[in-house]
């Protein structure tokens, strides 16, 4: 495990210059979103909601169009720059909550899972059967149907999407953990079960944690913007990457850049993000770089 | 054969679809009292009364939900509260149009990426096996839907020769197959590529070169049926996608199938409608996995020994 002290030792630099180019641009077009999602509404020129029905699709500046609307506007004249912001803001805020829900609740079950094991552990699994037996956009679908749709439910069901991923993979790890020395020693000197998993078991298997993480999170995302583009993910007056796609349809005939701009933005953001996960993925787990060794 | 471990595989499988229904039991009693929907707020007492009694909504929970599986049992799955009709017939109406767009889309994805990543691992670091990987990162990055408007720009506004939404003739299937077999082609192609890495290497590859087997009959006959073995699970996974694909894909072409059913059903919230869906989904992805499992063991005679082992 000297994986996790190894590069504490390293400068950013370092690390950097190790990283593959394609990597790298993945990193700096995550860091350029990131940076839009919490300035969203400082570097706006518009404010994202205000209509102007005398400016109703007027063209990007590369189709013609002025620099005061650099991406032009949309359906009701909003400046699509601007939404384009507050929709990334919102796209990885809920994705981001979302995952972040998703990868503590399944860690937490899976511990359980593990250390209870018997009836506890069988009820557990059988929950984790149930949700990989059906597409989760469909439990979503079905869940939306039975209680309407509202923010918080929709953020608190991109948390739920995922966890069973992280409950089976953390229940297996713990379980194997467990056998090994580090823990028995830490068992026999009388540590609590709480503090073996947290102190020790959890360190261990946070690469893993962190893979599944950078695997999930473009996954929420894609879910999130297939909802909203369906009409029952964000409503409108907020917005988000899917809600943009999906009322910017209406005007393909006059005006494709309305659905084609934030389509753009949904797939090089998921791409830079699985790309990055693949290259976490490679350098660690253990179990891959053992085996490319 | 492994016939007890059928048997229990079955029984793990019927206990899935168990949850799954006990699930929806529940979701459905939580979200609200369903007459509500049905009658609105202002229902007359009496009328309001009938239909209690009528559906034993009076009666203890444990009873509704004995009434509720009967229910299934039978085939009752309710009503449809749009047109009164009954809701597993308009659920099974729409089921072919999904199953054509479905299953050949997968039939695209399959014949697409399996030769793609094959070749890919053949000649593993050539420009054409770059090609593969980029592919396969760009099919499951894409999302469905903005594929398909793509697809619209491309075909009916620019080229004007496919037609946009609707059924009938073979050109309104291109863009929605295109669309729904490219997210699973990708992964699909990167699973069949690492699959053959795996098996190239093996000794049994080295004796059939050894024996003098020329490299087109080891590939086919020495390497592939061992490398297809893994991707049968894959394929098994794929059906979810290829569900929930179609959900999305239905909406953006207007195809009269299950899936925008399922969209102006939840829109609308005609919950018979949606729960129908929901258990047809799942009795089908709980089948589907269970005939792949025992597949497996078919497929596989290593496999068939160990279980028997067991």
């Amino acid at each position: 495990m000297s994986m996790t002290a190894k590069p504490r030792l390293m400068s950013i630099r370092m690390v950097w210059v190790r990283v593959p180019m394609l990597v790298r641009i993945s990193v700096l077009f995550v860091l350029l979103m990131m940076l839009t999602a919490i300035f969203a509404t400082v570097f706006a020129p518009y404010d994202y909601a205000k209509q102007n029905l005398f400016l109703r699709l007027e063209p990007p500046f590369f189709l013609g169009g002025s620099m005061a609307h650099p991406f032009g506007t949309d359906g009701l004249g909003r400046d699509i720059l601007s939404r384009l912001m507050m929709a990334i803001r919102v796209s990885i805020a809920v994705a981001l909550v979302g995952t972040l829900i998703g990868a503590v609740l399944g860690t937490i079950i899976g511990f359980v899972a593990a250390h209870f094991r018997g009836l506890v552990e069988e009820v557990i699994m059988a929950l984790v059967d149930a949700q990989a037996a059906l597409p989760f956009l469909i439990i979503v679908l079905a869940v939306l149907a039975f209680f309407g749709n509202n923010l918080w439910l929709f953020i608190g069901l991109m948390g739920i999407y995922g966890w069973e991923t992280y409950a089976r993979l953390i229940r297996g790890m713990v379980l194997s953990a467990n056998t090994q020395g580090y823990a028995i020693a830490a068992r026999s000197l009388g540590f609590s079960p709480l503090r073996i998993y947290r102190r020790h078991v959890l360190p261990n298997i946070f690469n893993i944690l962190i893979v599944q993480f950078s695997l999930n999170f473009p996954q929420t995302i894609l879910l999130e913007a297939s909802l909203s583009f369906l009409g029952l993910g964000i409503q409108a007056p907020l917005t988000s990457l899917g809600e943009m796609l999906g009322s910017g349809r209406d005007h393909l005939v006059l005006a494709w850049w309305v659905a084609v701009i934030p389509g753009i933005v949904i797939f090089l953001t998921t791409m830079s993000i699985s790309l990055i996960g693949d290259w976490l993925r490679d350098i660690l787990d253990p179990t891959l770089t053992n085996t490319a060794n | 054969m492994t016939f007890t471990y059928a048997i229990i595989r079955s029984l793990r499988g019927a206990l899935t679809v168990l949850v799954l229904l006990t699930l929806v039991f529940v979701i459905l009693r939580l979200s609200g009292d369903p007459l509500d929907a049905m009658l609105g707020d202002e229902a007359e007492p009496e009328l309001v009364a009938y239909y209690t009694a009528l559906y034993g909504l009076d009666r203890p929970i444990w009873e509704q939900y004995l009434r509720y599986f009967g229910g299934l049992m039978q085939g009752d799955f309710g009503f449809s509260y749009r047109d009164g009709r009954d809701a597993l017939e308009v659920v099974l109406e729409r089921v072919p149009a999904t199953l054509q767009l479905g299953l050949t889309a997968i039939a695209f994805g399959v014949f697409l990426s399996i030769p793609l990543g094959i070749l890919g691992a053949l000649y593993r670091d050539s420009p054409l096996d770059r090609c593969t990987m980029a592919f396969a990162v760009f099919g499951f990055s894409l999302p469905n839907f903005f594929l398909g408007i793509l697809l619209i720009l491309l075909f009916t506004m620019t080229l004007q020769i496919l037609p946009s939404s609707g059924t009938g003739s073979w050109k309104h299937m291109v863009m929605p197959v295109i669309t729904l077999g490219t997210s699973s082609a990708g992964s699909i192609a990167r699973f069949a590529r690492s699959s053959m890495l795996e098996v190239l290497p093996k000794p049994y590859m080295i004796t059939a070169a050894a024996k003098g087997i020329t490299r087109l009959r080891r590939i086919t006959w020495h390497a592939l049926p061992n490398a297809a073995i893994p991707l049968v699970t894959i394929l098994g996974f794929r059906i979810g996608d290829i569900i929930a694909g179609a959900v999305v894909v239905e909406a953006v072409f207007a195809w009269p199938g299950v899936g925008r059913l399922l969209v102006s059903s939840v829109s609308s919230r005609d919950l018979a409608i949606v729960q129908t869906i929901v258990i047809l989904v799942t009795l089908t992805m709980v089948l589907t996995n269970l005939l792949v499992d025992l597949a497996y063991g078919w497929i596989d005679p290593r496999l068939r020994t160990e279980r028997k082992g067991k």
